[in-house]
C-alpha cells in the first residue's frame, strides 16, 4: 500500500491527494525539517523495530548475562499518521503492534502479538522559518495494548505470554528546540516530563501471580538530543543521544469499602537510561522519505521488575535495537 | 442561497431519493470539473432530462468568471473546483451550496419561483460566482488545513462517585450529577462577512449588482427599524422569515460601503488577515483589517443607509404615497391609529405580530367573476371572497371577537400545503389550476404523510381543482393533469378547455399548451438558451399569450401569438417588467421598477400608454385587479413579502412616460426577432464530456481531530470521509483511544433506490470497580473489604441496513445486524473471551408529518407535530462463555441459545399551546415475547445526551429520576408529559464567540415500569442462580397487576415508578453557526430501586446477593434528585 501510495503521489494532481493552494512549502533538506509539517500536509510512515537481547540489568543497573539459550526479542510495526493541521500546529497518532518473544532457559519460546500502547498528541510551535525554532508538545499515550497477563496462577515464571500495554494513561509534555546552524546542519532537544496517570491494572498485587491493583508508574523525565547532517541535498545523516531518569514505582489497594486506593513505594524501581544511536534519511522528493536508525542502551538502571511481562516501557531492557521505515506525504 | 461552511455528512446529493435512472457525466474545464445529469431513459419518456445546455452554459460562466474572483483575493488555484449540477430533482432550485475545504459547489440549473425576488438576475451566472466566491474566500480565510476545519472535543462525568473520587467531601459528594461539555473548535466567519462577501465579491467580479429589490428589502428594514444589528448578523441559523434573506443583503450593502470608505477591498483584506491565525472574534479580523472598532464601523453603517432610505421616504412621500394597506380580513394593530394592545407590546412582540407564519405572502388571483381569490400564505389559500369584503378594499374588518363571523370565513376558505409557489389560475368557470409535485393525492393522505412516493421523482407538474362550493366548507377536488411534468407558470384559455404553460427543461423554460384533461399536448417554443417565462396570460380573443421574457439578460412583455407562433414584443427597456395580466379595462397591468422602485403600472396596447398605479416604498409587484378594478398585489416590507389591496379609485391612475414602450419609443424594439433568435455560443457538452467516473471524482481526504474525556480518561483520535461528488459511495470513519478503543467504519452506497449502509465498529472498553466482599452480608454496615477489579469488553458490530424514504414524512428501514460481546481480564493475555453471539433482523419505520424545522424556536421548543417509530426485531441470542458451559440464568431460567421477537414503539405528540407553550406528551412501550437475558431486555434510567453506548429510552427526560442503565424488563410502558414554555426568547446576545438566542424552562414527569419475569413456587440454587424446581413457575410479569420484581427491594413493591423534575433548556451557537445547545435538569425519581450489579453506582459490586444466589445484587438506589447538565452537548 505504501508503495502504491509513494508511486502515485508524486503525480496526483485530483482527489484524496489533491495538492492544495493552501499547502506551504516543504522544506528542502531534512536539517530544515521544522517540528510542525507545513500546512495542510499530510503524512503516513509505516515502520518497524527490532530490540534482541541476551542480558538484563540488575538492582545495581549492572549488566549482566542471560544462560546462552536465553534471548529476548521485542519487536514494533507502527502506523504513524501525521497532519500539518495550521502553520503552527501539527497533529498525529502513532499505533504500534508488538511481538515479544522470549527463548527461555528450558528452550521453550513464548511469543505474543497484539496491539501497543497508542500515542497521540499535538505540537505548538509559535514562530516559523527561523534558524532557532522553539515548540511545545503534548503527547498522550492510550494504554491501548493488552494489560493481561496470559497465566494467572504460577507466577512470572511460569508467564505464557506478555504484555503489549501498560494499562495506565501517560501524559508528556515536551519541550522541543532546533537550531540551524547552516542549512545542512541542525541540532535537535527534546526535553520532556511524563506523568504517568494512576490507575488499576490486572498484574501487579498477587505473589504469586498475577492479580488487579492499583499502580503509579511514577514520572519520567527524558531529554532526547540530535545532529542532524544533510550530505546531500536528499540524505541526511544524525547521531542521537536519549536520556531518561523515572522516579520510584507504588502499588497498592483499594478499601475497606472504600473504591481508593492506598498506595506503598516499590523498592528500586528508580533510575535512569542512557541509549545512544544514529539514523539516517534519503527524502528524494517531498512525498517519499526512507528511513534506518539503531539505537544502543550503554547505561541502565534495574531491568527486572517488568521483565517477567515483557513490558519494555518500565522495565527497557539492554539491547541494540534496529529501525527502518518508510514515510508518504501529500 | 445556502453556504454549507463544513458538512459532515451529505446525504444523496441532497435528495432524500437516490436517482438510479441519471447517467452523470463529467466537463472538465480549465479549472473547474462540471458534473452534469442525463436521464438514462428514452427522450420520450416523461421522466427523461438532460442538463447538457446547463453544463455548457456553465462552463463559459466559469471559466470567464476564475479569474475575476480568484484575483480578488489573489489566489490562484492550483486545485480544480468541482461542480455539481442537480438537475435530478426539485429541492436545490433556486439555491446552492459550497463546501470550500472539499473543492466543491452544487446547484441545479432551475430557478425556481422564489428566486425572481432578487430581481432581473441571471440564475446559473448568480449562483455559482456566488459559490465560487464562497470556496476562494473560505480557503482564503482558514488559518488550519483544509484537510481538517475544526476538531471536536467533549466530556462526560456520571454520578456522585467523581465527585468523590476527585476529591470532593461533605455533602456535596453525594450529588448524583452527571455533567458534560461538547463543542467543535472550528475556524469561523459571520454571517454577515460569508454570504454578504460572496454577494459583495461577485459584483466586485461584474456578476452580481445592487438591484431595486435588494435595496427595497434593505430599506424596508430601515424603515420599519427591523435592521439586524450588530450581535444578530454574525448568526445565520436562528434567523426566520425575512431576516434570513437580510443578512445577505446588509452585509452585501456594508462591504460596499466600506470599500468606499477606504477605497480597497476590505472584505478580502480580512479573509487575508483570518488565514494568518486563528481569532477568538471576528470582531478582531475587522479591526485588523481597517483600524476601527467593529462595532462602531456597524454604527456608522447604519447611520449612513439610515439617512440614505429615510431620504427615499420623504421623495416617495412627496410624490404622494399610493400603496393601499395589508389585505388582511382583521384589521392589523399596526394599521389602528391607536391600540392599546399594540402599544402594550414590545418590540419584539410587535415585530411577531407582524411576521405572522412566513414571510411569503404573494400572488393573489381572483376569479374572473369575483367570487373567489387564491394566494399564497405558508400554503394556496382559497376563499370565497368578493374584493369589497376585504378591509383594504372596503374599508370594514371583521371584528376579531366576533367568532361567528371567523366561522364563516373559515367555513369559506380553504388551504393546501402542497402547491409550488407559481401564480394559481382561474377558468371562467371557477376551476383552478395550480403547479403541484407528482405525489399529489389526496389532500388528507398528503397532510398524513402517508403519499407515497415509490420511484423518488416528484418533479412539478399541473393540478386542476375543481371547487365544491355547497354551503358547506369549502372544499376542493384536485386531479393531477398528465403530460405536465416540470410544469411552472400556467394560464387557462378564454375556452375553459385549454391550460397554456411553461415548462422547465435543461435551464431554460418554453411554452406549451394542453387540454385540461392532459389530452393534446402542443409545443410552442424551443429556446434552448436559458431564457424563463415569467407570468402567463391569455387575452380575451384566446389568439395571443402575454408573457414576461426573462432572456439574453433582459427582463420585457411579450405577446405570443399561438396560431402564427410570432412574438410581439410589448416593452424594451432597462426597467424589468415582470407579472403581466390583463385587468377588466382591458389593459396590460404589471410590476416595473422604472425609476428606481417597482410599482404597479398598466399599459394600453393600443396607444402604448402607460400609467402608473401605485407609488410605494417597498418593491411591488404580482398585480391582480378584481373584476371590479380594485388592485392587489405583493410587495416587499420589512416584515416579508405582503399582499396589499388598493380601492380602484385610490389608484394613481397617472399617466407618465414610459422608455421602452414598443410603437411608441421610437428606439426600441428593433430587431425583436433577432432578439428572439439570440443564442449564446457555447461548447458541446456531450461532445466534451467524459462518463462520470467514481474514482477520479474523489473528494478531498478530511478529517476531523476528536477528543474525548470521561472521568478522568481521555481518548483521542479522529473521524475521517471519504466519498466521490456524486456520493454514489461513501465513507465514514472514526478511530479514538485511550482507556477506550473505539474504531467505526461505515460504507454508504447510493447507486440503487434504496440507500445501503454497511458497517462495522468495534467498541473495546475497560472498566474498573471494587468488588465488595460484606463479610455479615448485611448491605447497611460498614465493613466491606473491597477487591480492586479491572476488566475489558468488546463488542465487534456488524450491520448491512437498507433505508428509503416512502414520502416526506415515512421513513422505513430493514436490515441485519450481528455483534459479538467478548470479555479478557488477568488470566486471558492477549485472547477475548467471547461471551454473546446476538444476531437479528428487523425494520423499522418513522411517521413523523409536520416535523419540526430547525429555524426560530422551533429547535428548542418543538410543537405542532408528531414523531412516531416501530421497530421490530427477530434476534438470536448465543451464549458462549466456556466458563460457565455457554449457559446463563436469569429470571430463574437457564439459556444458552434462543429466539426473540421483540416490538418498540415510542410515540410523541408537540400539542401547542397559547404563546410558545407547548405540551409534549410521549409514550414507549416494548415487548419481547419470551423471557431473555439481562443483556436482551429493554433499560431504562436518566440519560446524559452526551453519554456513550445504546439505551432503550428515546426521551432524554424519560425516568431521569431513576440511575441510567438501571431498570430492566421484557415489558416497558411509559408514559411522559412535558410542559414547556419560553423564559426568554430572541435574546441574540453574542458574549465572545458565544450567542445565545432563547431559553425554555419545562417541568416534566414519568409513571411506567418495566415488567420482566420471575420465579414463583419452590426453588434451589444452581451455580450462581436460584432456579424454580419447577421450570414451568417462571412467569411473565402482567403491567400494573404484578409489581416489578427486579427493580423493586424486598418490602418496597414498585408497581408503578414515578419521576417528576425539571429542565431549563438554552438555545445557543458558538462559532457563529454551529449548535452549542446546553441544559440543565433536575429530576426526583420517588421509588427506590434495585437490579443488577452496581445498583447504587458507587462503584462497588456488593458480593450480597438478594435472595440467597441470585444474580440480582442486594444492594438498592434510595429515592434521589439526580442533576444533569450539559454544556454545548444539546439536550
Amino acid at each position: 500500500m505504501i508503495a502504491l501510495l509513494a508511486a502515485i503521489l508524486p503525480t496526483a494532481h485530483g482527489g484524496v491527494f489533491n495538492t492544495k493552494t493552501m499547502h506551504a512549502d516543504w522544506p528542502e533538506r531534512q536539517a530544515q525539517h521544522e517540528h510542525v509539517l507545513p500546512k495542510g500536509w499530510m503524512q503516513v510512515e509505516i515502520g518497524l523495530d527490532n530490540k534482541t537481547t541476551h542480558s538484563f540489568r540488575d538492582e545495581e543497573g549492572t549488566k549482566l548475562r542471560y544462560d546462552d539459550e536465553v534471548a529476548w526479542s521485542y519487536s514494533r510495526m507502527w502506523l504513524r499518521f501525521d497532519q500539518g493541521f495550521s502553520r503552527r500546529i501539527r497533529l498525529y497518532m502513532h499505533v504500534p503492534w508488538v511481538e515479544a518473544r522470549l527463548r527461555n532457559d528450558h528452550g521453550t519460546l513464548v511469543v505474543t502479538r497484539a496491539l501497543g500502547d497508542i500515542h497521540t498528541g499535538a505540537v505548538f510551535q509559535p514562530v516559523i522559518g527561523k534558524r532557532l525554532a522553539i515548540a511545545a508538545k503534548i503527547d498522550v499515550k492510550a494504554p491501548s495494548g493488552v494489560e493481561w497477563p496470559g497465566n494467572f496462577i504460577g507466577g512470572p515464571t511460569g508467564t505464557h505470554s506478555f504484555l503489549t500495554g501498560t494499562g495506565v494513561t501517560n501524559v508528556g509534555l515536551h519541550a522541543l528546540g532546533r537550531l540551524l546552524v547552516v542549512d545542512w546542519l541542525a541540532f535537535r532537544i527534546d526535553a520532556a516530563y511524563v506523568w504517568k496517570v494512576p490507575g488499576i491494572v490486572g498484574y501487579v498485587i498477587e505473589r504469586d501471580g498475577f492479580g488487579n491493583g492499583w499502580l503509579d508508574a511514577g514520572d519520567e523525565l527524558v531529554a532526547h538530543g540530535s545532529m542532524v547532517h544533510n550530505w546531500t541535498r536528499d540524505f541526511a545523516l544524525s547521531g542521537d543521544i536519549r536520556a531518561s531518569y523515572r522516579t520510584t514505582y507504588r502499588i497498592g489497594t483499594s478499601g475497606p469499602s472504600v473504591w481508593k486506593a492506598n498506595l506503598s513505594p516499590m523498592e528500586n524501581t528508580a533510575g535512569g537510561f542512557l541509549d545512544l544511536g544514529m539514523a539516517a534519511s534519503w527524502e528524494p522528493n517531498p512525498h517519499v522519505e526512507l528511513k534506518a536508525h539503531f539505537r544502543s542502551q550503554v547505561l541502565g538502571a534495574d531491568t527486572t521488575h517488568f521483565a517477567a511481562l515483557g513490558l519494555e516501557e518500565y522495565s527497557p531492557q539492554p539491547g541494540t535495537e534496529l529501525g527502518a521505515g518508510a514515510v508518504v506525504r501529500w | 442561497m445556502v453556504s454549507l461552511l463544513a458538512s459532515l455528512a451529505l446525504a444523496g446529493n441532497g435528495f432524500d431519493y437516490n436517482h438510479t435512472d441519471v447517467r452523470w457525466h463529467t466537463l472538465e474545464t480549465e479549472h473547474f470539473f462540471i458534473y452534469w445529469p442525463e436521464s438514462k431513459k428514452d427522450p420520450s419518456h416523461p421522466h427523461y432530462f438532460t442538463a447538457a445546455f446547463s453544463a455548457s452554459a456553465l462552463a463559459k460562466i466559469a471559466e470567464e468568471s476564475y479569474p475575476a474572483i480568484t484575483e480578488q483575493f489573489d489566489y490562484d488555484l492550483k486545485e480544480k473546483t468541482h461542480v455539481m449540477l442537480y438537475d435530478q430533482d426539485i429541492g436545490w432550485e433556486g439555491n446552492g451550496f459550497a463546501i470550500a475545504e472539499l473543492d466543491q459547489t452544487g446547484f441545479p440549473g432551475m430557478w425556481g419561483p422564489l428566486f425572481r425576488q432578487r430581481g432581473r438576475m441571471e440564475f446559473l451566472e448568480d449562483v455559482f460566482v456566488h459559490e465560487f466566491a464562497h470556496i476562494v474566500s473560505l480557503k482564503v480565510y482558514l488559518p488550519w488545513s483544509e484537510d481538517s476545519t475544526g476538531m471536536e472535543l467533549g466530556g462526560l462525568v456520571e454520578d456522585e462517585e467523581w465527585l468523590k473520587r476527585w476529591g470532593a467531601k461533605g455533602p456535596l459528594s453525594n450529588i448524583n450529577a452527571d455533567i458534560g461539555v461538547s463543542m467543535v473548535l472550528s475556524a469561523h466567519t459571520p454571517y454577515w462577512w460569508a454570504e454578504g462577501g460572496a454577494e459583495y465579491w461577485s459584483h466586485q467580479a461584474g456578476y452580481n449588482f445592487w438591484g431595486t429589490s435588494r435595496e427595497a428589502y434593505l430599506r424596508m428594514a430601515f424603515l420599519e427599524d427591523r435592521v439586524l444589528d450588530n450581535d444578530q448578523w454574525t448568526t445565520r441559523i436562528d434567523k426566520e422569515g425575512a431576516d434570513g434573506e437580510l443578512g445577505y443583503n446588509q452585509g452585501y450593502s456594508f462591504g460596499l460601503w466600506l470599500h468606499d470608505r477606504y477605497d480597497r477591498d476590505v472584505y478580502s483584506e480580512m479573509a487575508k488577515i483570518s488565514g494568518e491565525r486563528w481569532h477568538w472574534t471576528w470582531d478582531k479580523v475587522v479591526e485588523e483589517a481597517t483600524g476601527e472598532d467593529a462595532r462602531e464601523l456597524y454604527d456608522l453603517w447604519y447611520a449612513d443607509r439610515k439617512a440614505h432610505y429615510e431620504k427615499t421616504r420623504a421623495e416617495v412621500e412627496a410624490r404622494g404615497m399610493v400603496a393601499g394597506r395589508e389585505m388582511w380580513l382583521t384589521q392589523p394593530l399596526w394599521e389602528k391609529e391607536k391600540d392599546e394592545d399594540w402599544e402594550a407590546m414590545s418590540k419584539r412582540e410587535q415585530e411577531e405580530e407582524k411576521d405572522g407564519e412566513t414571510s411569503y405572502i404573494e400572488m393573489p388571483s381572483h376569479s374572473p367573476d369575483g367570487r373567489y381569490m387564491a394566494w399564497f400564505d405558508n400554503g394556496l389559500y382559497i376563499r370565497q371572497i368578493r374584493a369589497e369584503e376585504w378591509g383594504a378594499i372596503g374599508g370594514e374588518y371583521v371584528d376579531p371577537e366576533d367568532t361567528k363571523a371567523a366561522k364563516e370565513w373559515s367555513r369559506k376558505t380553504t388551504g393546501i400545503d402542497w402547491p409550488q409557489y407559481w401564480k394559481a389560475k382561474w377558468s371562467r368557470d371557477n376551476r383552478i389550476v395550480v403547479t403541484g409535485s407528482e405525489d399529489v393525492t389526496a389532500p388528507a393522505l398528503m397532510d398524513l404523510g402517508v403519499t407515497m412516493n415509490l420511484d423518488g421523482k416528484n418533479w412539478n407538474q399541473l393540478v386542476l381543482g375543481e371547487i365544491v362550493d355547497d354551503d358547506k366548507q369549502l372544499r376542493v377536488k384536485w386531479k393531477k393533469i398528465p403530460n405536465t411534468l416540470r410544469a411552472e407558470e400556467s394560464a387557462w384559455h378564454p375556452d375553459g378547455q385549454r391550460i397554456a404553460f411553461s415548462r422547465y427543461d435543461d435551464g431554460t423554460t418554453d411554452l406549451y399548451m394542453i387540454n385540461a384533461d392532459g389530452t393534446g399536448l402542443k409545443r410552442f417554443t424551443q429556446f434552448g438558451d436559458g431564457t424563463q417565462i415569467q407570468g402567463l396570460e391569455f387575452d380575451a380573443t384566446g389568439t395571443k399569450i402575454l408573457t414576461s421574457l426573462f432572456k439574453n439578460y433582459q427582463q420585457d412583455l411579450f405577446l405570443f401569438d399561438i396560431e402564427t407562433g410570432e412574438w410581439q414584443r410589448l416593452t424594451d427597456s432597462a426597467a424589468d417588467e415582470v407579472d403581466p395580466t390583463f385587468g377588466p379595462d382591458g389593459r396590460v397591468w404589471f410590476a416595473s421598477d422604472l425609476g428606481g422602485i417597482s410599482n404597479i403600472w398598466s399599459l394600453d396596447l393600443e396607444t402604448g400608454e402607460a400609467r402608473k398605479q401605485t407609488e410605494v416604498l417597498g418593491h411591488a409587484y404580482g398585480p391582480d385587479v378584481s373584476p371590479e378594478g380594485h388592485l392587489f398585489y405583493s410587495a416587499t416590507t420589512g416584515h416579508g413579502f405582503r399582499i396589499f389591496g388598493v380601492p380602484d379609485d385610490e389608484l394613481k391612475n397617472e399617466v407618465q412616460p414610459y422608455p421602452g414602450i414598443c410603437g411608441v419609443d421610437d428606439t426600441a424594439c428593433i430587431d425583436t426577432e433577432g432578439f428572439m433568435l439570440h443564442r449564446p455560443k457555447l461548447a458541446d457538452a456531450h461532445a466534451l464530456s467524459k462518463p462520470y467516473h467514481v474514482l477520479k471524482a474523489q473528494m478531498p481526504f478530511n478529517i476531523w481531530p476528536v477528543l474525548r474525556t470521561t472521568d478522568k480518561n481521555v481518548e483521542i483520535g479522529a473521524s475521517a470521509y471519504l466519498g466521490d461528488y456524486a456520493e454514489e459511495h461513501y465513507l465514514e470513519a472514526q478511530v479514538t483511544a485511550g482507556k477506550d478503543n473505539y474504531l467505526y467504519l461505515g460504507y454508504f452506497n447510493d447507486m440503487f433506490w434504496p440507500h445501503l449502509n454497511l458497517g462495522y465498529s468495534r467498541y473495546q472498553y475497560k472498566g474498573t470497580y471494587g468488588y465488595g466482599n460484606d463479610l455479615d452480608g448485611v448491605p447497611e454496615t460498614d465493613d466491606v473489604t473491597v477487591v480492586d477489579l479491572k476488566f475489558e469488553q468488546v463488542s465487534d458490530d456488524v450491520w448491512l441496513y437498507t433505508s428509503y424514504y416512502l414520502s416526506d414524512y415515512l421513513y422505513v428501514s430493514a436490515g441485519l445486524d450481528y455483534s459479538r460481546y467478548s470479555f479478557r481480564d488477568t488470566g486471558n493475555g492477549a485472547k477475548f473471551a467471547p461471551y454473546l453471539d446476538s444476531v437479528g433482523i428487523g425494520a423499522y419505520v418513522e411517521w413523523s408529518p409536520h416535523g419540526s424545522s430547525y429555524a426560530g424556536d422551533d429547535w428548542i421548543n418543538p410543537r405542532g407535530g408528531r414523531r412516531v417509530i416501530f421497530d421490530y426485531q427477530h434476534r438470536i441470542s448465543n451464549l458462549l462463555d466456556p466458563e460457565i458451559a455457554g449457559t446463563v440464568y436469569d429470571d430463574g431460567q437457564r439459556f444458552d441459545r434462543y429466539h426473540f421477537n421483540r416490538f418498540a414503539l415510542q410515540w410523541t405528540e408537540y400539542i401547542p399551546l397559547f404563546s410558545r407553550h407547548t405540551l409534549q406528551l410521549d409514550f414507549e412501550g416494548g415487548f419481547i415475547d419470551r423471557n431473555v437475558i439481562g443483556w436482551d431486555e429493554f433499560i431504562a434510567g436518566g440519560r446524559h445526551p452526551y453519554a456513550w453506548g445504546n439505551g432503550t429510552i428515546g426521551n432524554n427526560v424519560q425516568f431521569s429520576g431513576y440511575e441510567g442503565y438501571s431498570l430492566y424488563g421484557e415489558t416497558m410502558l411509559i408514559a411522559n408529559a412535558s410542559y414547556r414554555f419560553p423564559v426568554a426568547r430572541d435574546l441574540d446576545l453574542k458574549i465572545g464567540p458565544t450567542y445565545t438566542d432563547a431559553m425554555y424552562l419545562q417541568f416534566f414527569g414519568s409513571a411506567g415500569n418495566l415488567w420482566s419475569y420471575r420465579v414463583e413456587g419452590d426453588t434451589h440454587i444452581e451455580g450462581y442462580s436460584v432456579v424454580p424446581d419447577d421450570p414451568s413457575s417462571v412467569r411473565r410479569e402482567i403491567p400494573f397487576k404484578d409489581y416489578s420484581a427486579k427493580n423493586s427491594i424486598p418490602g418496597k413493591p414498585n408497581y408503578v415508578l414515578t419521576d417528576a423534575g425539571v429542565e431549563l433548556r438554552v438555545r445557543q451557537f458558538i462559532w457563529n453557526d454551529f449548535d452549542w445547545d446546553s441544559f440543565l435538569r433536575v429530576s426526583y425519581g420517588f421509588r427506590p430501586t434495585a437490579g443488577y450489579g452496581d445498583v447504587n453506582a458507587d462503584l462497588i459490586q456488593s458480593s450480597v446477593a438478594r435472595d440467597a444466589a441470585s444474580e440480582l445484587s442486594a444492594e438498592y438506589e434510595k429515592p434521589t434528585f439526580r442533576v444533569y447538565a450539559g454544556l454545548g452537548t444539546g439536550w
